[in-house]
């Protein structure tokens, strides 16, 4: 019964959303309602963000702002502390990706500044000090993850959603594509509404593409996502293959309308039937 | 060994051969003056002896109640000749009183009377047991020996820990003591000139540790910052590329290969600022792990991914080894050994891993021995090991070594064995 209804129910949400935040944002990003709404080929319904992107470096700031605005998001940019609070200062955002090392101040000062300013937006520390230290000083400060620098775009837009949905949706963490309902905390499949098997390699696969609809995934990327970072490139990828035969079959069985497509034979692609 | 129980031990030493050699001197000393009474006595005694004799008086009773014995034999010229006038020695002796052999000191004289007539007297006094007083001066020795050892100890441990106070301050310091830790100054309260040296020296080098400690962690930040970013946005830029629509075969897979290889520089970045942090100690948390459980999980995970060439394990756990150690480095070490193993196991190989309470080992088949010099240096690799960054082993050793594990590797049976004890 329920089943039923979480689709319905975001069909309902979503527009909600999407007027709430096309009348916040200003109307100069150039984007459609359509495109901000259903970005990445039409298959997650997840509403457009505002994003506010703290980095001092030029280069890796335009090439994360270009792409969260080709994901559908309103992005603004920051290149150093002063600017990035006087930003915070003066609009809202849904979601601020925050570098710890910044000209002018640490992004973990401007971290507790939004803490206590009471500024009620999702917070990524994005650093390129893998640390543990910073990483905790960071969470216990009240960032909402940690990402690690060099990271892949995939990884960035998964974790952006995922903040999102875990503040945004009132508990309700499962990601949806087409027919397919993934719970994460329960480990639980749905196709169509009818709770599908799977083994624990085949849920962490299908859930690291549903994270990434329509994205092109290297096979390297993805096995090093699901087995750890000591795949080495020059490694068989028997293993996965195995895994994802596996999983396309289960979905095929199971009358999923979306697939796992091969692209080019260095990849795959989440995409519709 | 502790300080105390090497101090102690050499004093053992050195008393055990002084006592002895006191010992033998006072054997002799005490024989000698003994020796002496009784040979004064003895040429008394036979003084009066000889003059009786010589005078023609009555000679006194054997059995006079002194157990002295004499005898007066004659004797040809040749034989008084051929012996000295006056000797002693030691003889078992029948004493007549008391019907037993008893050991004596014997008095020979050769004297000659008014006829030319050549005597010998003997006279024998019993004297001491040299068995006797050899077993009693060995018990008084061993006797003074004990009490002398104990009291030398036992005023020895007194006076070494009441003196060392300051040096145990100091270790225990240092025991606390972790570069880029904040500590009180090193405790110095002393008059030893020494130890008022030793401190200072202590916080000198602590100070210049800290430092150092403190410069490098900054480099490693900062070398890791610089070249992450750059990576990341190279990176991210392909990934884009990647993600557009009008995009040829043949580009995606020239774009594929860039970003593969640009994964593999942002792999070894990672593992060299990850070796460098292990150096520096920059793990300090540390709880019990048991590599038991490591080895199950990290097993199952490669046989998974190696699965396609038949490499399989076989453990052998006859103890779970239990080591106090970051977490995060326990699990890299077990995964950094297994997959080396992994790595260079021919298709249908099995990868063998023993354990007991002292340490484990992880072995692979081989052709050839590997150069155990150089195996655990960074960027030792051989040609067929292509892909891998080369670091593996050189953080494994790096790890072992900051937990007081060794890590050793040898050739035996056709196998390649990397063993890590307790050392």
């Amino acid at each position: 019964m329920q089943l039923f209804f979480i689709p319905d129910f975001i069909t309902i949400i979503c527009p909600i959303f999407r007027k709430i935040f096309f009348f916040e944002k200003n109307s100069g990003t150039g984007l459609s309602a359509r495109e901000a709404y259903c970005p990445a080929d039409g298959l997650i319904c997840i509403f457009d963000m505002k994003i506010l992107v703290v980095e001092d470096d030029a280069s890796m700031r335009e090439v994360m702002v270009s792409a969260l605005k080709k994901e559908g998001h309103t992005v603004e940019s920051a290149d150093d502390f002063n600017l990035a609070s006087e930003k915070l200062g003066m609009y809202a955002y849904d979601c601020i990706l925050l570098d710890i090392m910044l000209p002018g101040g640490s992004g973990l000062e401007l971290l507790s500044k939004i803490r206590k300013q009471d500024i009620k937006a999702d917070v990524i520390i994005i650093s390129a000090k893998d640390s543990i230290d910073d990483k905790v000083a960071g969470l216990e400060l009240g960032a909402d993850d940690y990402l690690a620098k060099p990271f892949h775009l995939a990884e960035l837009s998964a974790r952006i959603r995922s903040v999102a949905r875990r503040s945004r949706q009132n508990g309700d963490f499962s990601l949806k594509c087409g027919n397919v309902t993934l719970e994460p905390e329960t480990g639980r499949v749905y196709v169509a509404g009818k709770e599908t098997g799977l083994l624990k390699k085949e849920f962490s696969i299908l859930e690291y593409f549903m994270h990434r609809p329509g994205h092109l995934v290297d096979k390297a990327v993805l096995a090093e996502a699901i087995w750890g970072d000591h795949i080495d490139q020059t490694d068989d990828f028997q293993f996965l293959y195995a895994q994802v035969k596996n999983l396309r079959k289960k979905l095929q069985d199971a009358g999923a309308d979306i697939e796992i497509r091969a692209v080019y034979g260095f990849g795959y692609k989440l995409a519709e039937k | 060994m502790k300080l105390l129980l090497k101090i102690t031990a050499w004093l053992a030493v050195a008393l055990t051969v002084l006592l002895t050699a006191w010992a033998i001197c006072f054997y002799v000393a005490t024989t000698d003056e003994i020796n002496d009474e009784t040979d004064d006595s003895l040429i008394d005694y036979s003084d009066g002896l000889i003059i009786r004799k010589l005078a023609g008086v009555d000679l006194p009773s054997d059995d006079n109640g002194t157990n002295n014995t004499y005898y007066i034999t004659e004797v040809s010229e040749e034989y008084a000749s051929s012996r000295p006038w006056i000797s002693f020695e030691y003889q078992e002796v029948f004493i007549t009183a008391k019907a037993e052999f008893e050991s004596a000191r014997v008095l020979s004289r050769i004297f000659r009377d008014a006829d030319d007539r050549y005597f010998e007297l003997k006279v024998a006094v019993p004297t001491y047991e040299k068995e006797d007083i050899e077993r009693s001066i060995l018990w008084w020795v061993i006797a003074l020996y004990v009490l002398m050892l104990l009291s030398v100890l036992l005023i020895s441990v007194w006076v070494i820990s009441y003196n060392m106070r300051p040096l145990k301050a100091m270790l225990k310091w240092l025991d606390e003591y972790n570069p880029g830790k904040k500590m009180p100054p090193v405790p110095s309260s002393t008059n030893v000139t020494e130890f008022r040296r030793l401190a200072d020296t202590i916080q000198n080098a602590a100070a210049r540790f800290d430092t150092q400690y403190l410069e490098q962690k900054r480099f490693i930040g900062n070398a890791s910052h610089e070249l992450q970013t750059p990576l990341a946005s190279c990176s991210n830029r392909i990934e884009m590329l990647l993600d557009s629509a009008d995009l040829t075969e043949e580009q995606a897979e020239g774009l594929v290969k860039v970003h593969r290889e640009l994964q593999g520089l942002i792999q070894l970045n990672r593992t060299l600022l990850l070796l460098t942090r292990i150096e520096n100690g920059q793990f300090p948390d540390s709880s019990p792990m048991d590599f038991s459980v490591l080895f199950r999980d990290a097993e199952e995970m490669f046989g998974e991914i190696y699965s396609g060439r038949g490499v399989s394990v076989s453990s052998n756990i006859r103890a779970a080894f239990v080591s106090d150690m970051n977490a995060q480095l326990a699990v890299i070490l077990v995964r950094n050994l297994l997959k080396n193993a992994f790595l260079h196991s021919a298709a249908g190989a099995e990868v063998r891993v023993v354990m007991d309470t002292d340490g484990f080992s992880v072995s692979n088949p081989g052709d050839t021995p590997l150069d155990s010099d150089s195996i655990f240096t960074r960027f030792y690799s051989q040609a067929s090991s292509e892909g891998s960054t080369g670091l593996g082993l050189a953080i494994a050793d790096s790890i072992c070594r900051n937990y007081s594990l060794s890590l050793t590797y040898r050739f035996s049976g056709g196998r390649h064995v990397f063993s890590v004890r307790k050392r």
